[in-house]
């Protein structure tokens, strides 16, 4: 498998509190990473820093063999999409027209969307299960749904990678198992490498090729799903006492808070 | 479903914006104090071609521009900011650049100075607004409006020490640029005017897509390939222009940039690559209108005077601006 995104050996604090200490992460082609930890671990910043939108203290990120730092914002907008964890619209703005600003990247200057940035767009909305809402005022939609929106918005800017800070929460169940499904999907169909940073940990072992736990600034566990989800690796990471099991369908890992 | 915005759209609703403010502009240079007939006005000479073309269409033309520079910079300032509050008259943008020309009146500058200075007035205003925005991530709605209130306050404090020092000519230039007057200053501060304006509506409509993304925020905006810094800088510089310019020429005008963008937005959708620019037109428009009534509603009452347009576009924008915000108190 070949690496498409990595970051070596990256700092970052604010002030005086080093949120990050020295993390390095490799993210393959077609791949789906999980990474997971405790409150204030800094899986945020992390995931500013693999998108390019900050600039880590030291260290550095590769993107296909270039340093993103140097990259001009709108190439490296055609390479990676970014979902942050929470977004504030404060203009009445349809959903299809949020998701259409996904095509911005690939517009001419002064120009209007073409025919095929609009199948694009309205794919990338009945992937995440919101043609019904294409017409629909942003703020007047639910959490969930704005969300499964902003993540379709991803989708169109038809990205090689899809950086993902907690996109299930909000979601439901179905939408959260569809929305891993998706990623999954789009890993072997296109080749999409995603991380996402999730907090239902079972969702990570279900779906995820490799997770990574973060912990205090740094990574405490990384490996596949049946190397990570152990009670003694989570249960260290997020200092509580798990149970953990397999799922006796798929033999995938999972953990339930012990009593 | 509502449509989303395609190039025959935009340019049919820039179109239908065009001959409303065509319409605005034929609909105030006849109407006044005087009445004209149609003959008359084509005929060079006559009294009515000189009302017409001297008095009348100096101010239209200055209302237009006015119009222009203040609905379109609202619009810009409220992507930026993410605001839908914004206004430069409510930032203090307005009075950043007051404080700039009516120092100038106590230099004896000419328009071109008093322009200069007014452009200072409003960038530093904005240098100010947006440094906060930045140390704060993002504004809140009351922190921008209080940073409003005592930019203002702290403003007119020094435009009431300048006026006490001045002569009681420039105190009188002092008290028109104050109350927002389109009153015309002659064609040759219109053609100045029109040229700050041109360039800068331009320059916003050109950025005018980019605004967009940042609606979703200013990492996304950066994610999406805009070039925030760059971006601001560029809006920055445009309606520091034209608010100083439009200042310079017709004093403190409140209001325009905050309820003609959001009415633009509530029938022409919120798609920035039109908002900008169809402000900018229905900006003219109802300047155009907003000074007509301003000359024309104390007419028959028996008093010998004309309202300064800045009553009129307060009388409306108030209540306009206390509607919205209690709007987006509910919404947040």
């Amino acid at each position: 498998m070949s690496i498409i995104l990595e970051a070596n050996d990256v700092s970052f604090s604010f002030g005086a509190l080093n949120v990050l200490r020295g993390v390095s992460v490799t993210v393959c082609k077609g791949t789906v990473t999980g990474i997971i930890g405790p409150n204030g671990a800094g899986k945020s910043t992390l995931m500013r820093i693999l998108a390019g939108t900050l600039s880590p203290a030291s260290g550095s990120v590769i993107l296909d063999g270039k340093p993103v730092a140097r990259m001009h914002p709108g190439e490296r907008a055609r390479h990676i999409a970014v979902v942050p964890q929470e977004t504030h619209i404060p203009f009445p703005f349809t959903a299809l027209e949020i998701v259409l600003m996904g095509r911005a990247p690939y517009l001419p200057a002064f120009g209007f969307e073409s025919r095929h940035d609009v199948d694009v767009a309205m794919a990338a909305l009945n992937a995440t299960d919101c043609t019904h809402l294409a017409g629909r005022d942003i703020a007047e939609l639910s959490g969930g749904e704005r969300r499964r929106v902003i993540i379709a918005r991803a989708l169109a800017q038809e990205t090689s990678i899809l950086l993902l800070d907690e996109p299930m929460s909000f979601l439901d169940l179905r939408h959260s198992s569809e929305l891993a499904r998706l990623l999954r999907e789009k890993a072997r169909s296109s080749n999409l490498a995603s991380v996402a940073v999730m907090h239902d940990l079972n969702l990570a072992a279900a779906f995820c090729d490799r997770i990574i736990i973060l912990k205090d600034g740094s990574i405490s566990a990384e490996g596949t799903p049946a190397e990570t989800i152990s009670s003694g690796v989570i249960g260290s990471a997020f200092n509580v006492r798990v149970s953990t099991g397999r799922d006796p369908a798929t033999g995938a890992p999972y953990c339930i808070p012990a009593q | 479903m509502k449509p989303f915005l395609t190039y025959r759209r935009w340019v049919g609703a820039n179109l239908l914006l065009l001959a409303l403010l065509a319409l605005a502009a034929i609909a105030a240079l006849s109407i006044g104090s005087e009445s004209v007939s149609l003959g008359d006005v084509f005929t060079p000479g006559t009294r009515a071609h000189a009302i017409v073309f001297e008095s009348r269409l100096p101010r239209v033309l200055l209302a237009a521009l006015v119009g222009i520079a203040l609905a379109s910079s609202g619009s810009a300032f409220q992507a930026l900011l993410r605001n839908p509050l914004a206004d430069p008259f409510i930032l203090g943008v307005s009075g950043g650049a007051a404080l700039g020309a009516i120092a100038s009146v106590g230099f004896g500058l000419s328009f071109a100075g008093q322009s200069a200075a007014a452009f200072a007035g409003a960038g530093a205003s904005m240098l100010m607004i947006f440094g906060l925005a930045r140390a704060r991530g993002r504004l809140s709605p009351t922190t921008l409006l209080l940073t409003g209130v005592i930019f203002n306050a702290f403003c007119f404090a020094l435009i009431l020490f300048v006026n006490a020092i001045v002569t009681m000519e420039e105190s009188y230039q002092i008290l028109f640029l104050l109350i927002g007057n389109l009153e015309a200053t002659g064609m040759r501060v219109v053609l100045m005017l029109g040229a700050f304006v041109v360039t800068g509506f331009a320059l916003l409509c050109a950025c005018a897509w980019r605004m967009n993304l940042m609606a979703l925020g200013e990492d996304e905006a950066i994610s999406m390939g805009v070039d925030v810094s760059r971006l601001k800088v560029w809006v920055f510089a445009a309606a520091s222009l034209m608010v100083g310019a439009a200042v310079a020429a017709s004093g403190l005008i409140g209001f325009v940039g905050l309820f003609v963008p959001h009415i633009v937005r509530l029938v022409a959708g919120s798609d920035h690559r039109l908002l900008v620019p169809a402000s900018g037109l229905a900006g003219a428009a109802f300047l155009i209108m907003a000074d007509a009534a301003a000359r024309t509603i104390l007419m028959h009452t028996g008093y010998a005077t004309e309202l300064p347009a800045g009553v009129v576009t307060a009388l409306v924008g108030a209540p306009m601006f206390l509607l919205l915000l209690r709007r987006q108190q509910t919404r947040i």
